[in-house]
């Protein structure tokens, strides 16, 4: 027998964060897009401070882990500062 | 079976890992900076052990084998403690600093562990570097001790100066490297001043 179920899915994620000037952009971008469920990175800095930069990144898959993405954010040592754009879509899921 | 890649694997990701901490806590100058100063530091200070010991006229082997080892102990420990110590300190408000900035705890996360192991690093090689540079020095006083009719005491001690005054003319030279300036300008200069040393502690000595 086939059951269906709705899922929604984060198909594209804009975040606004603060991270060490330590760290680097391709390192955060290489980790971030480690992320299974993240296809592409797009990270772009839009203020420099002494020992910060605010970062805006964007971020497209199939179906965005949110949760994934705030650890390794955590695990890098940025902060997240706001959530500026989502994309969802909703799509049938067929379980066997 | 045994995976005879894994091992390799495994050192590399090892090496990847020692280079991005390094990177991150910007640690590749400073590394060689303590490298290169606590080397010197024990290599000129078991020059003046042998020297002056050489100038009293009255030493044995074992005298100075075991005023080495003090030596490479005594610096290897201070060395070790001290940059543990300082290291700490400074990483710890670097750390709060940035926690301060970003308002979020980082305890845990890469810049943290990447903090941590270079505390740990900089430790080890400040407190390794002069051991290494007293050990290879008084080597031939162990020669000396196992060939004592064959190695006289004299050639034990001639060795171990021109041994010492290459590894601080080595030193020198790697300073130039680092500089991307003249080599052999920076190896003549430490060398100078280890030729210093021994004259002055030969002619001071009583």
């Amino acid at each position: 027998m086939m059951v269906s179920m709705l899922s929604i899915d984060i198909k594209k994620l804009v975040i606004d964060a603060l991270k060490p000037r330590e760290i680097s952009l391709a390192e955060l971008a290489k980790a971030i897009g480690n992320i299974e469920c993240v296809e592409d990175v797009m990270i772009s800095v839009t203020e420099t401070d002494m020992r910060t930069e605010t970062v805006r990144m964007t971020l497209s898959g199939q179906g965005i882990c949110y949760d994934d993405v705030l650890k390794v954010l955590t695990e890098n040592g940025t902060a997240l500062k706001s959530v500026d754009e989502i994309t969802v879509s909703k799509r049938q899921k067929k379980i066997v | 079976m045994v995976n005879i890649g894994d091992p390799r694997r495994r050192l590399e990701a090892l090496k990847a890992k020692i280079n991005k901490y390094t990177k991150i806590a910007e640690a590749g100058g400073l590394y060689r900076r303590y490298f290169v100063m606590n080397s010197f530091d024990g290599a000129l200070a078991i020059l003046g052990v042998i020297v002056a010991a050489y100038s009293t006229g009255n030493v044995s082997a074992r005298v100075i084998i075991n005023a080495g080892i003090g030596l490479a102990i005594a610096t290897g420990i201070s060395g070790f403690v001290g940059v543990y110590l300082s290291e700490r300190a400074e990483r710890a408000k670097k750390i709060k600093d940035i926690e301060h900035s970003i308002m979020m705890d980082i305890n845990g996360s890469l810049l943290y562990r990447a903090s941590k192991f270079t505390i740990i690093m900089l430790a080890l090689i400040d407190g390794i570097s002069p051991a290494v540079t007293i050990s290879i020095t008084i080597l031939p006083f162990f020669f000396h001790e196992m060939l004592p009719n064959t190695f006289l005491l004299d050639y034990a001690m001639i060795t171990a100066v021109l041994v010492n005054l290459t590894i601080l003319a080595l030193l020198g030279a790697f300073l130039g490297k680092i500089s991307q300036t003249n080599v052999v300008k920076y190896g003549l200069m430490t060398l100078m001043i280890g030729i210093g040393v021994v004259v002055l502690l030969y002619y001071t000595g009583f």
